[in-house]
């Protein structure tokens, strides 16, 4: 039978509500006008942004705002078997999803007739990557000095041997019983992606909202530390001039 | 790769000063004509492949990671696995690389790097038989450009060599006694790939009639020819590739010299970084 | 917030709110529900109660009668498309680069610039985002032959002019030759290599010690260091 909350430990040592190791970074590279890339496990997950820029083709612009492009992407060796290069329909349909969480953040009423090219590779994969890409394409796109209302973070929960946990590793993901991927604007307290699947009754599903929800804050306060520390990099904050 | 048109300002700007430097003897970055830029190599950077690297030169980032399918021989080789190289530039890497099927570049660039390897016979494929005439490892080489700052056919097979002299591959005698191999191959036994050689690729650019070596991005628009040279460890060539332009014929000797010498810098450099060999 | 709160610079970040009630919203800040909102990460300064963020990094957006620095990358019908490192390419009428009259059926745009020429241009119309057009007609304007360029993001020309143009004039009086900036974050100049690489090192200072304090004493050191080899 499953053991109570408290002393239920996870196949890889996690506690229910403990999200795995995690690290942000920005800046990546340098040809981007924006990047990021999240540690999340074993997830490694970059990101860059392009733009705003003259949109292509023609026809397609939008008179009254930006077009937000977004590519979530796995690279052939990010997982165990071997990934064909060529996008596949799950990649596509996490395209657009994360595509649509990120529109709803990005002012693209500022750049009529542009478009943004978002670009996320999954380098290793690891359960839980479509929350972690959105959590680093918010950061590369903060860091292209593109405005936004908030930023987007994502996190997921589930639920394994009747469990409800945080942070849905591989294993967890192919094994579980239910997987809940969230992202939220942590500010403004909105909920920009929301997917799920298994079951769950509705008070856990309260509980799991819940616990991702929990997580997310966490991860956010890891896209302020990455961008923060990006700047103090740049010297000690000192405006006036001696 | 030379339209302007598809430049950006900076790009443009860059590759306008480039002469101008070289004239003097002088490289933007500071170097010296025949110095690379500095290189990081980082193995076993994903788990989940059988082999991997990261190599940046530079701003150039290339990663490379190695996986293992069965699959049926060639009827021509029924005794020998499979290599199969497969490169792409990821989008991020430059303001021009966008998503889609691979462009003329690309493909190039992977043949490049594809027969520097088989040629110099680094892997013995034999070793790669499960039944032969029959079954067959197929050995998957992926890498990805990640950013592009030039000279990718050298950050390429960089990558691509580190990630093999550490690759760990399914034993065939083990993977002959599976009923359902494809899911469970990744549970095999794993021992190492049987090295014979460490190719090394140098390319080599013309600009004013001066010699370049490892060229950024600005310096190979700017160039007037560009050459790309790969050795096996006992020194014979087993791979060029002239990627752009004309040369004299006393040019390409006096190359063939430079690329002699860089050679073995950059072999030494991957021995100790990477060991093998 | 205290009344200290007044001068106080401070790194934001996308989302963050400002629930100090007095402050009114400047560039990169918007009114949300909540109070204030910044949309843009960088450097929070409020300045008489306006909150205003100085980015981190921004794309150029031009403003009429802007010197710019521009490559040619195309041809239109009656003129240049030109990259100024915008969101779109300017464009740059014939009528505006020569002075003779332009006739497409005997001429070629190409005998006047062609692809890959560096110009210095003026900004005259900015109707539209997407919509820049140059001249390249007013004195000392026009196709630039032989000159370092060094490109930094705009948001840094704030801090190598300096308060008052005290830092831009400290360097021009250390090294030898014309130094040009241009709105768009080009420096050109024409010197010759030692005295670039001393300038190159110089901004290179500044830009990575953006909001550096005691950056002009940093700045005056190597400046005065004669002993210009660069490391990279």
């Amino acid at each position: 039978m499953s053991k109570s909350k408290e002393e239920y430990i996870r196949r890889d040592g996690r506690k229910v509500d403990e999200l795995r190791p995690y690290s942000i970074r920005t800046g990546i590279f340098k040809n981007a006008d924006g990047s990021a890339e999240i540690r999340l496990g074993g997830n490694w997950i970059v990101a860059a942004v392009y733009g705003p820029k003259e949109h292509f083709p023609k026809f397609q612009i939008s008179q009254d705002e930006a077009i937000l492009n977004c590519r979530y992407h796995m690279a052939p060796y990010s997982t165990s078997e071997r990934k064909s290069p060529k996008p596949s329909r799950r990649e596509i349909e996490l395209s657009k999803v994360i595509k649509s969480a990120l529109e709803k953040a990005v002012l693209l009423e500022a750049f009529p007739e542009m478009s943004i090219d978002v670009y996320i590779e999954v380098l290793q994969a690891e359960g839980s990557t479509r929350v972690a890409s959105i959590t680093a394409a918010s950061v590369a796109l903060a860091d292209a000095g593109i405005p936004m209302r908030d930023m987007v973070v994502g996190c997921s929960a589930g639920k394994v041997d009747g469990h409800i946990i945080l942070d849905v590793g591989e294993y967890e993901d192919k094994e579980g019983e239910a997987d809940l991927p969230i992202a939220i604007m942590p500010n403004l307290k909105k909920i920009v992606l929301l997917q799920m699947d298994g079951k769950l009754t509705h008070s856990e599903f309260r509980e799991a909202f819940e616990l991702a929800l929990k997580g997310a804050m966490q991860l956010y306060e890891a896209q302020v530390n990455a961008l923060v520390s990006k700047v103090k990099e740049m010297g000690e904050i000192e405006e006036a001039e001696e | 790769m030379r339209d302007l048109r598809k430049r950006t300002l900076s790009d443009i700007l860059r590759i306008k000063q480039v002469s101008k430097f070289i004239r003097e003897n002088k490289r933007m970055d500071g170097r010296k004509l025949d110095e690379y830029r500095d290189i990081e190599i980082k193995t076993g950077v994903v788990k989940k492949a059988y082999g991997s690297a990261y190599v940046s030169l530079g701003d150039t980032i290339v990663i490379a990671g190695i996986h293992f399918e069965t699959g049926t021989p060639f009827s021509d080789t029924p005794d020998q696995g499979i290599l199969i190289t497969e490169g792409e530039f990821l989008p991020t890497a430059s303001f021009y690389a966008e998503p889609g099927p691979p462009t003329e570049e690309e493909i190039e660039l992977s043949r490049v790097v594809d027969r520097g390897i088989r040629e110099s016979e680094m892997i013995d494929l034999s070793k790669l038989v499960i039944t032969p005439g029959e079954k067959v490892l197929k050995l998957f080489i992926d890498f990805n450009i990640l950013n592009d700052d030039g000279n990718l056919v050298d950050a390429a097979m960089l990558a691509a060599v580190s990630a093999l002299l550490t690759t760990k591959y399914p034993n065939p005698e083990k993977v002959a006694e599976l009923e359902n191999d494809r899911a469970e191959l990744k549970d095999v036994e794993r021992i190492p790939l049987p090295i014979r050689d460490i190719p090394m690729t140098v390319t080599i650019g013309i600009i004013n009639n001066r010699y370049i070596v490892d060229p950024t991005l600005p310096e190979e628009i700017a160039a007037d020819a560009l050459l790309s040279v790969t050795h096996t460890k006992n020194d014979e060539i087993c791979a060029m590739q002239l990627l752009r332009g004309e040369l004299d014929y006393n040019q390409l000797f006096e190359i063939l010299n430079i690329v002699l010498e860089k050679n073995k810098e950059l072999r030494e450099l991957v021995l100790s970084k990477v060991g093998g060999g | 917030m205290s009344e200290e709160s007044q001068d106080e610079k401070k790194i934001v970040i996308p989302g963050e709110v400002l629930k100090d009630k007095k402050l009114r919203p400047g560039e990169k800040v918007i009114k949300t529900v909540g109070g204030l909102t910044v949309t843009t990460y960088g450097i929070l300064a409020v300045e008489r109660n306006k909150a205003t963020v100085i980015p981190y990094k921004e794309i150029y957006r031009p403003r009429k009668d802007d010197i710019v620095i521009g490559a040619v990358v195309g041809y239109g019908n009656s003129g240049w498309f030109v990259d100024i490192g915008s969101y779109t390419k300017a464009f740059l009428h014939v009528s505006e680069a020569i002075n003779e009259k332009f006739d497409s059926r005997h001429d070629e745009l190409s005998n006047y610039l062609k692809i890959g020429d560096i110009i210095l241009a003026k900004v005259t119309d900015v109707a539209r985002l997407g919509y820049f057009q140059i001249t390249i007609k007013d004195k000392g304007l026009g196709k630039i032959g032989d000159a370092f360029f060094i490109k930094v993001n705009p948001v840094k020309l704030r801090r190598i002019i300096g308060r008052k143009g005290s830092m831009i004039n400290l360097i021009k009086k250390n090294i030898n030759g014309d130094i040009i900036l241009a709105k768009n974050g080009v420096i050109v100049f024409k010197g010759d290599y030692d005295s670039y690489i001393k300038l190159k090192k110089t901004i290179k200072l500044i830009s990575e010690k953006t909001f550096a304090s005691g950056l002009t004493s940093k700045v005056s050191e190597i400046l005065s260091n004669d002993n210009t080899n660069i490391d990279e």
